[in-house]
């Protein structure tokens, strides 16, 4: 998967990546919070292809689903981080979002870097060609992963 | 010797088991993002599962007004009784004689780690995965690694559990924290430690069922004889020690930025906010009443207070500590969420300053200003100073 690297940093909120005043049923109301603690219009500068790659912690905080279904809408499928909250790691899941750990991530990508994720393979290779991997999920995850991508969730 | 976790959740360490839950917390907050997924859909056991609206309690939009009225309806076509609405904050309102010692207890919140004051094993979830534990009454579990928290000296829950943060920060993502209480804390205190334990990452937090959480339970007419011992030493990833001897405050914006009082005394603020799920209750209401007893509060600060609950506020009415608080300036709000997310009222203004008794200071977390947090002593001081106080009469 051809990928573009949108990048944050370490300990990156919930209540940063969807602040609660964001909070509702309405997707197009939803996706606009996405990152609107950090970057107030992030969702307007998304492109096809552009994942997300944080440091650690990427979620901590309030365990609202609101911030994974944001990047579920926004047509975001890889969130790469060096390690996810409990919440915001099951809950990219159950949105069909791959939430890959990827140790040393933030010091090699900077904004907007190219790069191809492998999620099942549990591959990133880099533009200069380096290869950073991962441990790979057990089937039964990736089923759930698989199970829950929905292509019409991109309301951008 | 298993673990606790291993004793709640079956299996062993690090594996991953499918495991039966034994009750479901509900609230208007995440609630609303399930209801189209249980289109249609049966509850396992409408009888497990409690229904709370506290977030927007009551509404401040039509859309939030729609949410609640909403989750009315949910509760009564699938058949679930036990709904409270305006009687306090569903972690509080759980902990009020629903939740036992012994029990595996799935909310759909982060602070679910609360429940383990009371020996249970409380774990929060996002919506979709609430969907299926509603679904079929069951859910997957990592089986997380322990770490051991002993507190050997403290007097008050947010010192303690600020303690506990300065030391352990985010490091028990996906563990769970066991704490030996060398102290006798009360309910409150612990109750406000098991819920600044999710500030740690913690996937749940324990403490041992013990006297004191039995004779807590009998005031709600509930005998418990649980016994569930701590795990051994030696199957503890970690050892922490906790021995608070002056107050403790977290400056923005982490709840681990831990600093001793008198490192931040002096700072001006604005709104002091006494409540949210890691306080309000009765032991923090009467440290508020009695500094406001012979002061008033700073004509240039705002001081809200919420009770964590309905019975808490009636104790309080009944002993005089709101009658205190009111007349010396406190604004009261009605037993909810409140402003601790930002999603009701009680938001600060750009550049504003709160000191809170809640448990995060994230950017954002109450509108546009920082947040310091502390205990209920330190907060009341610091709105009749105006000021973070450089000590505290204890």
């Amino acid at each position: 998967m051809r990928c573009r690297a949108r990048v944050f940093g370490d300990d990156v909120t919930l209540d940063e990546i969807h602040p609660s005043r964001y909070f509702s049923l309405d997707p197009e109301r939803v996706v606009q919070g996405l990152m609107a603690g950090i970057e107030p219009r992030f969702f307007k500068t998304i492109e096809d292809g552009d994942i997300i790659v944080a440091g650690r912690h990427f979620g901590m905080g309030s365990g609202r689903e609101s911030g994974a279904w944001a990047i579920q809408l926004a047509g975001i499928k890889v969130v790469i981080a060096e390690s996810f909250s409990r919440y915001m790691f099951r809950n990219c899941v159950n949105r069909g979002i791959w939430p890959l750990k990827v140790e040393g991530i933030l010091d090699k990508v900077s904004e907007k870097d190219p790069l191809d994720v492998y999620p099942e393979k549990g591959s990133v290779v880099l533009e200069d060609g380096e290869e950073l991997t991962f441990e790979p999920f057990p089937s039964r995850m990736v089923k759930i992963i698989k199970s829950n991508t929905g292509a019409e969730d991109d309301v951008r | 010797m298993k673990t606790v976790s291993e004793r709640f959740l079956g299996g062993e360490e690090g594996d991953y088991v499918f495991k039966e839950v034994d009750r479901v917390m509900l609230h208007d907050g995440n609630a609303p993002l399930l209801f189209d997924d249980m289109e249609g859909e049966d509850i396992w056991d409408p009888e497990k599962v409690t229904s709370v609206i506290d977030h927007f309690c009551p509404p401040s939009t039509v859309e939030r007004a729609n949410f609640v009225e909403r989750l009315r309806e949910f509760v009564e076509e699938k058949g679930i009784k036990d709904h409270v609405e305006s009687g306090g904050i569903c972690h509080q309102v759980m902990c009020e004689g629903r939740v036992l010692p012994g029990e595996l207890v799935a909310g759909i919140d982060s602070h679910s780690t609360t429940y383990g004051a009371l020996g249970a094993f409380g774990v929060g979830f996002g919506s979709s995965d609430t969907v299926e534990i509603l679904k079929e009454g069951k859910t997957w579990f990592r089986v997380p690694e322990t770490i051991r928290v002993e507190i050997s000296e403290g007097e008050d829950g947010n010192d303690i559990a600020l303690s506990m943060l300065e030391k352990i920060r985010y490091e028990a993502n996906y563990k769970t924290i066991e704490f030996v209480d060398k102290v006798g804390l009360n309910m409150d205190d612990r109750l406000t430690i098991a819920n600044m334990a999710a500030e740690t990452g913690a996937k749940a937090a324990f403490f041992p069922p013990d006297e004191i959480t039995r004779r807590y339970l009998q005031k709600f007419d509930i005998e418990s004889d649980v016994e569930i011992s701590l795990s051994e030493k030696e199957r503890c990833v970690k050892e922490v020690n906790i021995s608070v001897e002056e107050p403790l405050v977290a400056a923005p914006s982490k709840p681990y930025n831990v600093k001793t009082l008198s490192k931040v005394s002096g700072k001006s603020i604005d709104q002091v906010f006494i409540g949210s799920c890691a306080s309000g209750r009765m032991s923090d209401l009467r440290d508020a009443a009695e500094v406001l007893e012979s002061g008033k509060v700073h004509p240039d600060v705002r001081l809200l207070v919420t009770p964590a609950s309905k019975r808490v506020q009636e104790k309080a009415l009944k002993e005089g500590v709101i009658e205190k608080l009111v007349k010396a300036g406190a604004v009261m709000l009605n037993p909810s969420c409140g402003p601790c997310s930002g999603i009701d009222k009680g938001v600060l203004a750009e550049g504003e300053t709160c000191i809170s008794t809640q448990n995060r200071n994230y950017p954002g977390r109450m509108g546009k200003g920082e947040v310091y947090l502390a205990n209920a002593e330190v907060c009341a001081l610091s709105a009749v100073e105006g000021v973070i106080p450089e000590e505290v009469g204890r």
